[in-house]
C-alpha cells in the first residue's frame, strides 16, 4: 500500500479521538467536530475515515456489547494507536515548515 | 428510545452491499443515538432533519470510498470487493482478460452498429413534417414504376384534390461554373413547391415563386447553407449576404433567392444545389423524368388518393393517345418512408442476424473462458472459503470481475461501432440508404444497455454454473483432482461447445452460398472485353456548344484525336457505359409487324446513343446486319442496332433485321439495321428485355468515351485528358476507370457481403473451435492418470484415441444436427441475394458441414494425440 501522509479530514478525526481521551465512538465526535468546526459534519465520513484509518494501522477498534452501554446501543470504539501520534506530529511539522516566515502576512494565524 | 424516521429502502439497499452486518448495525445505532442528541438540544424537527440528511451521507461516501483511486486500500470490512481489487485480480491473467474483452466487444459492437442501422431505417422518423403524410407517386407498370413526365405533372397539379400540395424534382448531373473551373457536379432541380411539401423551410432568403418555375420564368435556385459558406464565401451565419449572388449552372445564369438547411434528409442526397425546375409545355408525353411527392390533405387517406390517381390517369390517357398508348399502366403512391426503406429489409435482416448469432457465440464464449478461469481458481477460492470467506462473498467478488468484464467489453463495443458508422456510408452508402442517417444516438444506447445487461446477466451466471461456494469442502478434502466438482463444470462448458457449433453451421452455410453466388456471377459474361479498357466521361457545356451537328463535329475531333494517340486501338462514344451504366433512357415503341393492341402497354426498352467506334472498343460483336454508316452517325438517321435479348424476344427464330418501328410515341419509322452481341447492363442475371442503339450522339452533352488500347489502360489517362483539354478547355473529364476497375466495382455488393459473412463465419468457427480445443484438451489433462495407468497396463493406445475422438465428435455432431435445424429458416432469408444458387444449395451446405466437422475433429484429434504421448511411468510417478 502506498505512503501517503494524513489528510485534513484524517488529522480532524484523530485529534478528536485524543481529544476524547483516546477512546471514542462516532457520535460524541460528530457533535464535538460540529461545535469545533461550526460545520454539520457526516457521521458516515467520520465513520468510513475511522475504518479507513484502522486499515492503515492508525488506529484499532472494538465492538461494545450493547448489554454493556446500557442504552441497548450498539458502538464501535476506536482508540489511537502510537503511530497516529508520528503521523500527527510529521503532519503538523510539514505544515509548520510550510507556515515558517509566513505567520506575520497572514493576518488571522491561529484564529 | 425516541422514534426516527425511516431509513429510505434504497439507502438500506446500498449499505447491505457495501459493508458488512456488523459495521451496518453500528453505523444506524449509532446514528440513532445522533438523533437523541440533535433531539434533546435542537428540537425533534430539526433531529429528524438531521437523520435524515446523515442517512442519505451513507451511499454517496461509501461510493466515494469504492471508487478506484489510486493508493486506496483493500477494504476487508466491506461486503463487496472494491473494483480496484477486482482489476487487480483480472490483471494477473491478462491474456484471458484481453480475451474476454475483445470477444465481447466485438459482438457488441456488430450489434450496436446494425442496431443504429435498423434505428436509422425504420425507427428514426424522416427529418420531415409529419413523414406519414408524404407520397411518393409514380407511374404504376407492373412490375415496373417509373417516374412523371412533365406532361403527367402538369396534369397531376392541375387536376388533384387529395394533396396540398405536389412537388416534383429531376436528378442530373451538370456543370457548374464558379469563378476558376468548370465543375462536374449532381444536382436536383425541384419544383417551386417541393421543399414546401416537404416542410423544408429556408434560413434564409425565400422558396422560389411559382411564376419562378413557369416557362420563361426568371432563373432563380436555392443551395445548402454549407455550400454558401463553402463556395460563395457566405460570412454571416445564415448566408443571407449571399443572396442575389449569380450562379452558372449548364450555361444558364441563375440567381440564389433562398439558402436551405444542410439537412435536406434522404430524398435530397448528395445534393448542394437546386436551380429551380422551370417547367415547358411538353410536346408529347414522355419523358419521364420526374420525381414526383405529395403531403395528403389531412383526412385523406392513402386508399382516396389512389382511387383519384387512377382516375386523373384515365382522363389523361386520351390527351395523348396519339402518342403513347399504355392503358394498363397507372398512377400510384407509396409513402416516402416505406420507399426510403428501400428493399434492404432483406440485407438488413441478414446482418442484425449475422452479429445476433456471433454475438451469442462471443457471449457463450466469453462464459467459457471464465468459467476455465473459475475452474483453475477453484482451490483459491476453496481456501478463502475454508478462511472464513462466506458463499456470498466470493460470488459478489466474482460478479464484480464479471461486471467489469462485461462494461469493458460493452465500452469497447461502443466504441467500435462510433468508428464503424464513421466510415461505413462511404463503403456501403449506395446499397443501404440514411446510412449517413446512423449514429449512436439515445435508441442506440438504450438498446446497447439491454444488450449489456443481458450479458452481465450471463456472466453472473458463471458462479452458479461453477457451483461456487457451495462443494468447497470437497474441493479441499479430495485436494487435487476431485471429479464430481469437475463435472458440472464440465456439463456447462458442452452445452456451451454444441450451442457454439450450432450457431455457427448457419453462418458459415450463409458464407458459403453467397461466395457460391458470387464466383457464379464472376463467371457471367460481360458482354465486353475488359482488360486493355479506358472509359471516362466528358462533358461539355450545352450552352457553348448549342447546335447538335457542330457537337457531332467535336466527338468526331476527339475520337480522331485519341485515336492518334500511340498505344490505342480504336475509340468510341456512348451514353452507357458497361457494365452498370445504362444511359437511363427508356422508350416505348411500337412495332410495324405487330401494333399493340388499344389498351394496351406499348412495350418499353433501355435506349442509347453510340457509334459505331463504341461497339469495336468494347469488343461487341455484330451478330446480324450491319452497324450504322458514317452518314446515320451524322445525321441522326432513323436506324437502329439491337442486340441479341431484344432481337430474341421480339423476333424469336427469325431476323430482326430491316424489322420497323415508332418509338417514342413518333408517327415516323424506324428500320433495325443490326444485331450486336448482349450487355448485362442491368448486372448479371438481371433481365433487361434488351437494348437499343441509336445513332444520336449529335444529342448528347456527356457521353462516354471509350477507349482500347493496347498495352496498359491506366497509362493513357493523362494523354487522353489532355486532348479533351485541347477540344474543350471547359469541358471537365469524369468517372476515369479502366474496364477491369469497372467489372469489379460492379461486383462490389455481392462481394462485400460475402467477405463479410465470411468473416463472421470464420470468426464464429474459430471461436468454437478453441471452445472444442479447449475442452477437450482439458479432459485429457484431467485423465491423464487415468490413461497412464491403463497404458502401463498394456491399454491400446488407438483404443484411448478412439475414446477422446469419440467424445469430441459427439460434441461435435449434436452441434450440427441443431446447427442444420437452424440453417434451413435463415438460408431462405438469403434468397433474394443469390444468383443462380438455391438457398438449400446441396454442395454450399455439405461443404460447410464438412468443413465444420474437418475442423472439430482437428481440434479434437491434437489434444488427444497429446494424450497418448503420455509416459505412463512419469506420469504415475507424479501422482
Amino acid at each position: 500500500m502506498s505512503r501517503r501522509s494524513l489528510g485534513e479530514f484524517e488529522q480532524q478525526v484523530l485529534l478528536t479521538v485524543l481529544r476524547m481521551g483516546g477512546e471514542a465512538y462516532s457520535v460524541p465526535m460528530v457533535l464535538h467536530m460540529e461545535e469545533r468546526s461550526g460545520r454539520e459534519v457526516s457521521q458516515a465520513a467520520v465513520y468510513i475515515a475511522l475504518r479507513r484509518l484502522e486499515e492503515k494501522g492508525l488506529v484499532s477498534s472494538r465492538m461494545e456489547d450493547p448489554e454493556s452501554t446500557g442504552t441497548g446501543r450498539e458502538r464501535r470504539y476506536f482508540r489511537v494507536e502510537p503511530s497516529a501520534l508520528a503521523e500527527l506530529r510529521e503532519a503538523r511539522r510539514t505544515m509548520e515548515r510550510f507556515w515558517d516566515g509566513l505567520e506575520d502576512m497572514v493576518e488571522d494565524w491561529g484564529g | 428510545m425516541t422514534e426516527r424516521p425511516k431509513v429510505p429502502g434504497w439507502v438500506a439497499w446500498v449499505m447491505k452491499r457495501f459493508l458488512t452486518p456488523d459495521d451496518r448495525r453500528v453505523a444506524l445505532s449509532e446514528l440513532a443515538e445522533l438523533h437523541e442528541a440533535w433531539g434533546a438540544e435542537h428540537g425533534r424537527r430539526e433531529a429528524d432533519r438531521r437523520y435524515r440528511r446523515q442517512l442519505r451521507q451513507y451511499p454517496l461516501r461509501l461510493l466515494l470510498d469504492r471508487l478506484p483511486l489510486p493508493g486506496r486500500g483493500a477494504g476487508a470490512w466491506l461486503a463487496v470487493p472494491s473494483f480496484r481489487q477486482a482489476v487487480r485480480s483480472l490483471a494477473r491473467s491478462p491474456v484471458l482478460t484481453v480475451a474476454i474483452v475483445l470477444t465481447v466487444g466485438l459482438g457488441i459492437g456488430g450489434c450496436v452498429t446494425v442496431f443504429a442501422i435498423v434505428d436509422a431505417l425504420y425507427l428514426r422518423p424522416l427529418a420531415y413534417d409529419e413523414p406519414d403524410r408524404l407520397g411518393w407517386i409514380y407511374t404504376d407498370y407492373p412490375p415496373n414504376q417509373f417516374p412523371f413526365s412533365v406532361a403527367d405533372y402538369q396534369a397531376l397539379e392541375a387536376g388533384q384534390t387529395s394533396f396540398g400540395r405536389v412537388g416534383a424534382a429531376r436528378f442530373q448531373t451538370g456543370t457548374l461554373l464558379s469563378a476558376d473551373e468548370p465543375e462536374r457536379v449532381f444536382y436536383m432541380a425541384p419544383t417551386p413547391s417541393f421543399f414546401d411539401v416537404l416542410g423544408i423551410r429556408p434560413v434564409s432568403g425565400r422558396l422560389p415563386s411559382a411564376e419562378e418555375g413557369m416557362d420563361g420564368g426568371r432563373p432563380t435556385l436555392l443551395t445548402t447553407l454549407g455550400f454558401a459558406q463553402r463556395r460563395l464565401g457566405a460570412l454571416r451565419t445564415d448566408a443571407s449576404d449571399r443572396l442575389g449572388t449569380a450562379l452558372d449552372v449548364d450555361g444558364v445564369t441563375y440567381t440564389l433567392v433562398g439558402v436551405l438547411p444542410d439537412a435536406l434528409g434522404p430524398l435530397v442526397r448528395n445534393s448542394e444545389i437546386f436551380p429551380t425546375l422551370r417547367l415547358a409545355p411538353p410536346p408529347r408525353r414522355g419523358p419521364f423524368f420526374l420525381r414526383v411527392v405529395g403531403r395528403l390533405r389531412p383526412g385523406v387517406s392513402e386508399e382516396i388518393a389512389r382511387q383519384e390517381l387512377r382516375r386523373l390517369y384515365a382522363q389523361l390517357l386520351p390527351e395523348w393517345g396519339e402518342t403513347y398508348r399504355d392503358g394498363q399502366a397507372t398512377w400510384g403512391i407509396r409513402p416516402v418512408e416505406g420507399v426510403m426503406r428501400g428493399d434492404v429489409a432483406a440485407l438488413v435482416g441478414l446482418l442484425m442476424g449475422a452479429v445476433g448469432l456471433l454475438l451469442v457465440i462471443a457471449v457463450v464464449n466469453a462464459v467459457g473462458l471464465l468459467l476455465t478461469r473459475v475452474g483453475a481458481r477453484r482451490r483459491e477460492l476453496a481456501v478463502r472459503t475454508a478462511l472464513g470467506a462466506t458463499g456470498s462473498q466470493i460470488a459478489g467478488h466474482l460478479l464484480v470481475e464479471s461486471s467489469l468484464l462485461a462494461g469493458a467489453g460493452v465500452g469497447l463495443g461502443i466504441l467500435a461501432a462510433v468508428a464503424v458508422l464513421g466510415v461505413l456510408p462511404m463503403i456501403a452508402g449506395d446499397y443501404i440508404p440514411r446510412l449517413e442517417e446512423a449514429r449512436v444516438g439515445g435508441t442506440v444506447l438504450g438498446f446497447t444497455a439491454l444488450l449489456a445487461l443481458g450479458c452481465a446477466g450471463l456472466f453472473t451466471m458463471v458462479p452458479s454454473f461453477a457451483g461456487v461456494g457451495s462443494g468447497a469442502r470437497s474441493a479441499l478434502s479430495g485436494l487435487s483432482r476431485d471429479r464430481r466438482e469437475g463435472r458440472a463444470q464440465q456439463r456447462g462448458q458442452r452445452v456451451l461447445i454444441v450451442g457454439q457449433l450450432a450457431v455457427t453451421m448457419p453462418l458459415l452455410a450463409a458464407a458459403g452460398l453467397l461466395l457460391s453466388s458470387f464466383v457464379r456471377l464472376q463467371q457471367v459474361d460481360p458482354g465486353f472485353e475488359s482488360a486493355g479498357l479506358l472509359t471516362l466521361r466528358v462533358s461539355v457545356s450545352r450552352a457553348r456548344h448549342p447546335e447538335p451537328g457542330a457537337r457531332m463535329a467535336l466527338w468526331r475531333s476527339l475520337e480522331e484525336a485519341v485515336a492518334g494517340l500511340p498505344g490505342v486501338s480504336s475509340v468510341g462514344l456512348a451514353s452507357a457505359r458497361p457494365p452498370a451504366t445504362h444511359s437511363g433512357n427508356t422508350n416505348n415503341f411500337d412495332l410495324e409487324d405487330r401494333p399493340t393492341p388499344e389498351g394496351e402497354n406499348e412495350p418499353l426498352a433501355h435506349w442509347a446513343s453510340a457509334d459505331v467506334g463504341y461497339f469495336e472498343a468494347l469488343g461487341i460483336a455484330l451478330v446480324d446486319g450491319r452497324l450504322f454508316t458514317p452518314d446515320e452517325e451524322e445525321s441522326g438517321a432513323p436506324v437502329i442496332v439491337v442486340d441479341e435479348a431484344w432481337a430474341r424476344r421480339w423476333f424469336p427464330g427469325e431476323s430482326a433485321v430491316g424489322r420497323r418501328l415508332h418509338e417514342g410515341g413518333s408517327a415516323g419509322l424506324t428500320t433495325v439495321v443490326g444485331v450486336v452481341e448482349e450487355v448485362p447492363y442491368m448486372g448479371p442475371g438481371v433481365e433487361t428485355g434488351g437494348t437499343v442503339y441509336a445513332p444520336w450522339l449529335a444529342l448528347e452533352t456527356d457521353p462516354y468515351l471509350v477507349v482500347r488500347t493496347r498495352g496498359a489502360a491506366a497509362a493513357l489517362t493523362r494523354p487522353v485528358r489532355e486532348e479533351v483539354g485541347r477540344i474543350d478547355p471547359t469541358a471537365p473529364v469524369t468517372g476515369v476507370q479502366t474496364g477491369d476497375a469497372l467489372l469489379s466495382a460492379s461486383l462490389a455488393e455481392p462481394r462485400h457481403l460475402a467477405i463479410i459473412l465470411g468473416a463472421f463465419a470464420v470468426v464464429a468457427l474459430l471461436l468454437a473451435v478453441v471452445g472444442l480445443y479447449g475442452i477437450t484438451a482439458q479432459r485429457v489433462q484431467r485423465q491423464r492418470p487415468d490413461i497412464a495407468v491403463r497404458l502401463a497396463l498394456g491399454g491400446q493406445r488407438g483404443t484411448v484415441l478412439a475414446e477422446v475422438l469419440r467424445d469430441g465428435l459427439a460434441l461435435a455432431m449434436l452441434g450440427l444436427a441443431v446447427g442444420v435445424m437452424l440453417t434451413v429458416p435463415s438460408a431462405r432469408t438469403l434468397e433474394g441475394m443469390l444468383y443462380e444458387v438455391a438457398p438449400l444449395d446441396p454442395l454450399s451446405l455439405a461443404s460447410a458441414i464438412l468443413l465444420l466437422l474437418t475442423v472439430a475433429t482437428v481440434a479434437t484429434l491434437v489434444p488427444a494425440a497429446r494424450a497418448l504421448g503420455v509416459d505412463p511411468a512419469s506420469t504415475l510417478r507424479e501422482e
